[in-house]
């Protein structure tokens, strides 16, 4: 399996330069947890609509029902 | 001729030498016609000539353009014809300063007043070069000024004695700054000169390279969770910063046709005694194939008061895809 590579661009206003480079490990520790935690961000919204789905099923409401009762 | 001594017998051959001589010097009074006088031929005494008898007197008139008439004989009319521009003859003067006629002629007064309008009048040669214009200087004294460079405006002098070009002062205007190719884990634009009121950045086109991730820019490269982002700029009670980066999350899904634009602002970057605040506002799938469109706002807080010098735009998760922000100061 081909392991991605994983770059950085810097962009310095100042100088014009225009950098890309590996990420350091640090970054890379950085980029895995970013991961991380949209997938812990991901889980929890899907759980709450799932949650969400339940309580509207429970009331025999659609999610534009319960929009339209709370407009 | 005869002498008192001559006989009585000469008198028939002296009056015959007498005749002749008569006969020779009368000779010039012989002939001429009915209606001829007696003029002097020359200054030879009995030097006479007959001659027509017109000596004093006009026998005829020949009138030729202006004038008319004319004749040889009998009560003679003569005229002159009327002016035009095509021919010549008599006009008539007017005062008249607005007639447009072109058969009447201007009188002195005329003329006065038209040159008294002229005297009037600011001279053609004010002005001298391409793009001069006029101003007064006093009453009914004028003088030129030359233009100014390129984007100057009009403006009043210092003094506020005369119009004068000047570069308008910067203010309300965009510079653009950098544009950056979303590409790889993250792009970075550092060096950011605080020098802007606030900042502004136009994401085009914005795509992950995969999943359903947002478009998130990180501050100074801090790392920290000193970030809270709220969707629909209310938050449901005071929140915590929960996140290590501000999250626009416009929606995308990464399909073929989803590509996201997102408008974001950081007033008062460069402050050191706040935090920094912004906002947003997002599109997402595809502006032009789509029937229907995922459109979101974002309020911001990052809690620390350092002046922002650098901007770090990242996918939610994963790497960036495609597409690019232009990073504008606003003054």
């Amino acid at each position: 399996m081909t392991k991605e590579k994983l770059t950085t661009t810097i962009y310095d206003l100042t100088t014009g330069e225009i950098t890309t480079r590996d990420l350091t490990v640090e970054e890379i520790n950085q980029y895995k947890k970013d991961q991380e935690e949209s997938n812990i961000r991901k889980q929890s919204q899907e759980s709450e609509k799932v949650n969400r789905q339940a309580i509207l099923d429970r009331l025999g409401l659609t999610a534009e029902e319960v929009a339209l009762l709370l407009k | 001729m005869p002498t008192n001594t001559d006989l009585v017998t000469d008198l028939p051959a002296d009056f015959e030498v007498f005749g002749q001589a008569v006969a020779t010097s009368m000779a010039d009074l012989l002939g001429g016609t009915s209606g001829q006088i007696l003029a002097k031929n020359s200054n030879t005494d009995m030097d006479f000539v007959w001659i027509a008898n017109d000596q004093g007197d006009i026998t005829g008139i020949t009138a030729t353009s202006p004038l008319t008439g004319g004749g040889t004989s009998g009560a003679i009319t003569v005229g002159i014809q009327s002016a035009s521009t095509s021919q010549a003859g008599a006009v008539q003067l007017s005062d008249s300063t607005s007639t447009t006629s072109s058969v009447l002629a201007a009188t002195p007064t005329a003329v006065k007043s038209s040159y008294d309008l002229a005297a009037a009048a600011i001279p053609k040669s004010t002005v001298t070069t391409t793009g001069d214009v006029i101003y007064a200087t006093g009453s009914s004294a004028v003088t030129r000024l030359g233009i100014g460079t390129a984007g100057q405006v009009l403006t009043v002098n210092g003094g506020a004695t005369a119009p004068s070009w000047a570069t308008p002062a910067s203010g309300g205007g965009m510079t653009l700054l950098q544009t950056v190719t979303l590409t790889g884990a993250s792009v970075t634009t550092s060096s950011i000169a605080g020098t802007y009121k606030e900042l502004r950045l136009y994401v085009r086109n914005f795509k992950p390279s995969s999943g359903d991730n947002g478009f998130n820019v990180r501050v100074n490269t801090d790392t920290a969770t000193n970030y809270i982002t709220v969707a629909g700029f209310t938050t449901t009670a005071n929140q915590a910063p929960n996140a290590t980066s501000w999250r626009f999350s416009a929606g995308q899904n990464d399909t073929a046709s989803s590509i996201s634009q997102i408008d974001i602002i950081i007033p008062d970057y460069a402050n050191t005694v706040t935090g920094k605040m912004s906002y947003g506002y997002g599109m997402t799938n595809n502006y032009t194939t789509s029937t229907n469109y995922n459109m979101r706002g974002w309020m911001n807080w990052y809690n620390q008061t350092a002046a922002i010098t650098s901007l770090t735009f990242l996918a939610e998760s994963g790497n960036l895809g495609s597409g690019s922000v232009l990073v504008y100061g606003v003054s």
